[in-house]
């Protein structure tokens, strides 16, 4: 009786519109510091050692940007399932790439918002895995206020004969 | 009745509608970014040069970099001092024979209290360099160092220190890590 409740809240639309909201708020939050300094993100990028010389600057332009672009469309309710597959895809980098730091023990800030003073940690590996969870529940079972909607036939209006 | 059917077949493919919208939306991110670079003021370059050598270099350019091999050669000489850029626990654990601490993080705590000790030993130094007179080809020089190839403490500390107007600031990239693996001077703590 208990799971079967617990079922349908966690299955209900509402926390995930919920969760959709903080995730897209974060990434779009995330995205203005760096965009803001593109010179101090690439240096950030540099000290993690993982990437080759070459790929350093076109991934400080680009990262800010797709972070900015997916979290706005989370939030607004555009392509939520493509959204979140980036948003989910991004935090699976952004893990790989602190756990093999951690392992490597580069002493290095995080950048992950503010770019210095966030030195990398375990905690921030259990953070985006946290984060990568909520993603993959959103893209599963986010259901309400898509902006999208506004532009497409619905299914229920399928069966009207103006559409037929 | 055509329509109907491709219409429900399309909202019932939730993931192949994923499949071509992840690239449309990378796309637009990726034009919006290169086009905001490049009309922007501060804009960086596509490719940038993030050699050790760029990397660690003073406002001109130069590079600041000192070799493992040529900073043990000066410090043979006496004609190196070393600078421990680290926290000051950390230099406590462990630092380079005779190296100076001035951490980084609080070097307007300790700067003061390090200077004169500084200057006695480049004016030492100084002394040192002309009375070895068969050494001439050997310049001296103040060495920063702090641990891991990505520390950068070692390198603000070098810029600070040449703007106080001291000469011949080098840095030694990795520079605890790679002397005491190779077994050369270093003071610890004995617990």
């Amino acid at each position: 009786m208990i799971l079967a409740r617990i079922t349908i809240w966690i299955t209900h639309p509402f926390p995930a519109l919920l969760i959709r909201f903080y995730i897209g708020g974060i990434f779009v939050y995330a995205s203005l510091h760096k965009i803001n300094l593109p010179a101090e993100f690439s240096d950030n990028i540099a000290s993690y050692l993982l990437l080759p010389h070459w790929i350093v600057n076109p991934m400080a332009i680009f990262l800010p940007w797709i972070e900015l672009v997916s979290g706005v469309c989370l939030m607004a309710g555009i392509r939520v399932r493509a959204s979140a597959s980036i948003i989910c895809g991004l935090l699976l980098i952004f893990t790989i790439a602190v756990i093999v730091v951690l392992i490597k023990e580069t002493p290095i800030d995080c950048g992950c918002f503010q770019n210095v003073g966030d030195t990398v940690s375990w905690l921030t590996v259990g953070r985006d895995l946290i984060w990568l969870i909520m993603g993959l529940y959103v893209y599963k079972y986010d259901n309400l206020i898509h902006l999208d909607r506004l532009f497409m036939i619905k299914p229920e209006d399928l069966d009207k004969p103006d559409n037929l | 009745m055509k329509v109907k059917n491709i219409s429900k077949k399309l909202y019932n493919k939730p993931f192949r509608d994923t499949l071509w919208q992840v690239p449309l939306i990378i796309l637009l991110a990726f034009t919006i970014s290169i086009t905001t670079n490049y009309l922007r003021s501060d804009k960086i370059p596509l490719i940038g040069n993030w050699s050790v050598d760029a990397r660690f270099s003073d406002s001109n350019g130069k590079t600041l970099v000192i070799s493992l091999e040529k900073a043990k050669e000066l410090f043979e000489n006496n004609l190196a001092i070393f600078i421990d850029a680290r926290p000051k626990e950390q230099y406590e654990q462990g630092h380079i024979q005779d190296a100076l601490s001035l951490p980084w993080q609080e070097v307007d705590t300790y700067f003061m209290e390090i200077a004169p000790i500084l200057e006695e030993r480049v004016s030492n130094m100084e002394r040192v360099k002309s009375d070895n007179g068969e050494n001439k080809n050997i310049s001296n020089a103040i060495i920063t160092y702090c641990d891991g190839e990505s520390c950068e403490l070692s390198h603000e500390l070098a810029l600070f220190l040449k703007e106080m107007g001291f000469n011949n600031v080098h840095i030694m990239v990795n520079g605890w890590t790679v002397w005491h693996e190779a077994g050369l001077p270093v003071s610890v703590e004995i617990k």
